[in-house]
């Protein structure tokens, strides 16, 4: 078999590059035989590497030749490719990103040979995209506890009528033990601090400044405690494997403890104010969430009250570039600040909601075709809240459909709903954009499709859903009979 | 334990350069890495899987190299279609395939694993619990393949030594694992592939953190 040596020299590789600038270099090829090459596809993009599953994206791609190449010549491409705007180059102990220059030649019945090579990049500003990042780490938050509850809810009471009095006995056991630490964790700590809270002046902070924030509280009756301390914190989080394999992997990369008071009163009926202040690192790492790749800061108060249970609180911080405080997320010294993140994300999304609800609107009184329906979904489809509406929106329309069959579904998962009795579903594309689907087909149609094989297919079907585990759009096809 | 006779002049801004290595060999990898990498023979079972009533068994505990073999065939095999069953309900779709690929088989549901069965493809499972009484009731040949047993001094070596390879920055002198290393790690992990990849990666941060440079 041929061998095809590719290798990148870029022109700076000691550079530190900044979004919206170019990487600049050559590709070098050495075959040592003559061969066919359908593509030769240098790309920028970035990469996380560590203890986390790998987490990618791309930034820019071309394909600089495609042809012959001759046994024994050395060829040279220039390339010239953007360095991407996010995520920063960070090196840690279990996670790191990195961004990279990668030639892959496309080689006709044999593995595609490919390289990649390193580059720095520093972003100076947040992407316009970041605030739906940061819009996730707010909505992951709080979505634990509501499906914790959901799923109890679904999954355990109704076991109860098959367990019968040792279900009730299980429950029960489960109940006492989630009502003790709610009474050891939350209600007595506070009923000896009263209404203890904490407040972060700002909770968007660029590297080395300063983050301000007090603790107070109103004790119900005189409490001496044995210390109140403040912890900042930055934490890689990494989750790797899946399933049963699944293990989330964790690692303080900065951590700095402040007592407040010590051996100090805090007097029954008095508001007891305890103001903190920290001096973030000038090398403080970006708060980052790719995935199962995260880097997280945050603030946690804990007051130890001697023999009784300690009252602790955490919150979310986010650290983003430097001159992006500058810019324009502002500097809001006044107690409003304090959500002022969760703010500007919630107007931002109401917008977006509202765009999306006109676009879906629009929709239903326009007598949208499947070419525009798709062409909604596509443009939406890494928007989960406006996917859904555009999506609700078209659920129950019926359309002619036109799709590229890849595979059929020899189960098409528990209790699918969708699916035609004796009937069965394929996955399949949109010719352009493409589209994943899930289309379930009536009996009566199933000797078409199994002699379709992978063709096109043309017919009337009716949207139904989404498959959001997959990411497809789901179509139950009409039954001629 | 690594060995390095000289060290790459470029790129100080990045850790692993002093060791020409563009990361730590020995993080978590994509599947088409890890297929890319694995040091398993399939063509033998793909020549096998050609007969429809023919499946393949891989048993044998979390580590061991189940995946990796299923990756590597699903790499060599584009007509497959594989499947990681979760340990929670609901089970997934299953794609039909030529073959078919079930990670995690034995949590496979009744009715799933009734179509699987009922498929007329041939299978490959990698499972923890023996599945060749059902299978054969359906009319397959089953062929069991116990993985763990060959994870040797060398095979731990070879696997190793490519993962440092794939993480390698340029042309020129890259850490090496030598077969006593690698009998040292079998020896203390046994055939836990898993286990020897997150010490290694833990040690190789380790000696970045305190700026070791040559052998290690």
């Amino acid at each position: 078999m041929a061998k095809c040596e590719l290798s990148i020299e870029l022109d700076e590789p000691n550079r530190v590059y900044h979004e919206g600038e170019k990487v600049e270099g050559i590709a070098h090829v050495k075959v040592d035989s003559t061969v066919k090459c359908t593509g030769l596809v240098l790309s920028t993009g970035w990469k996380t590497h560590g203890r986390g599953n790998v987490t990618s994206g791309p930034t820019e791609e071309t394909t600089v030749f495609s042809g012959q190449w001759t046994q024994g010549t050395k060829y040279e491409y220039r390339f010239s490719l953007s360095a991407g705007d996010w995520p920063q180059t960070y090196h840690g102990q279990i996670l790191s990103i990195d961004h990279y220059v990668e030639a892959k030649a496309k080689i006709p019945w044999a593995f595609d040979p490919k390289t990649a090579t390193p580059f720095m990049v520093r972003v100076t500003q947040l992407p316009t995209w970041h605030d739906e990042e940061l819009s996730q780490i707010l909505k992951k938050s709080k979505k634990p506890q509501i499906i914790g509850m959901v799923l109890f809810a679904v999954i355990c009471v109704p076991q109860l009528r098959f367990t019968g009095w040792v279900g009730v006995g299980v429950l029960g056991f489960v109940g006492l033990a989630v009502a003790v630490f709610w009474l050891k964790q939350k209600f007595l700590p506070r009923y000896l601090l009263g209404t203890p809270n904490f407040y972060i002046q700002e909770d968007t902070l660029a590297p080395g400044s300063e983050l301000v924030g007090e603790f107070i509280t109103q004790t119900r009756k005189t409490v001496v405690p044995n210390a109140i301390t403040v912890a900042l914190r930055g934490t890689e989080v990494c989750v790797s494997g899946s399933g049963s394999n699944r293990t989330t992997h964790k690692n303080v990369v900065f951590e700095e403890i402040q007592e407040l008071q010590s051996n100090t009163t805090l007097q029954a009926g008095t508001e007891n104010r305890c103001p903190f202040s920290f001096q973030l690192p000038e090398d403080a790492a970006l708060s980052v969430n790719l995935k199962e790749n995260s880097l997280i800061w945050s603030v946690e108060v804990e007051v130890d009250i001697p023999r009784w249970p300690d009252w602790r609180k955490n919150q979310s911080i986010y650290i983003v570039p430097t001159n992006e405080k500058r810019l324009g997320l502002g500097s809001d010294q006044s107690g409003a600040g304090v959500t002022r993140a969760s703010d500007t994300l919630a107007q931002e999304k109401s917008q977006a909601s509202d765009s999306a609800t006109e676009n879906s609107n629009s929709m239903m009184a326009a007598g949208v075709t499947f070419v525009e329906t798709v062409a909604q979904i596509w443009a939406v489809r890494d928007d989960r809240d406006q996917l859904e509406m555009v999506v609700d929106a078209v659920i129950g329309l019926s359309f002619t459909i036109e799709a590229q069959v890849e595979r059929r579904l020899l189960y098409a998962g528990d209790e699918d709903p969708n699916v035609y009795k004796d009937g069965y579903a394929v996955w399949a594309r949109y010719p352009g954009p493409r589209l994943p689907l899930v289309l379930y087909v009536p009996h009566d149609l199933g000797d078409e499709f199994e002699q379709l094989g992978r063709g096109a297919w043309t017919g009337r079907g009716v949207v139904v859903g989404w498959d959001s585990l997959h990411g497809r759009l789901q179509i139950k096809l009409d039954s001629t009979s | 334990m690594f060995r390095l006779d000289d060290k790459s002049p470029s790129m100080g801004w990045l850790p692993w350069a002093r060791f020409n290595l563009h990361r730590n060999p020995f993080g978590e990898l994509t599947p088409d890495e890890r297929a890319e990498l694995a040091v398993v023979e399939v063509d033998y079972l793909i020549e096998m899987l050609g007969d429809p009533r023919q499946a393949v068994q891989f048993i044998g505990e979390c580590g061991r190299g189940k995946t990796t073999r299923m990756l590597k065939l699903r790499s060599h095999l584009p007509e497959s279609s594989y499947t990681y069953i979760p340990e929670h309900l609901p089970c997934p779709p299953i794609l039909s395939g030529n073959p078919i690929l079930v990670d995690e088989a034995q949590r496979l549901s009744r009715s799933a694993r009734r179509c699987v069965l009922r498929s007329r493809c041939s299978l490959v499972f990698a499972t923890h619990n023996d599945l060749s009484k059902s299978l054969r009731k359906h009319g397959y040949r089953v062929h069991t393949e116990h993985i763990g047993e060959s994870n040797g001094p060398e095979l731990v070596c070879e696997l190793l030594n490519r993962r440092i390879e794939a993480s390698r920055l340029q042309s020129g002198v890259i850490p090496v694992i030598s077969i006593e290393d690698a009998e040292l790690l079998v020896a203390e992990f046994g055939n836990d592939i898993r286990g020897i990849e997150n010490r290694l990666y833990l040690q190789f941060q380790k000696n970045l953190e305190v700026g070791f440079d040559g052998e290690m």
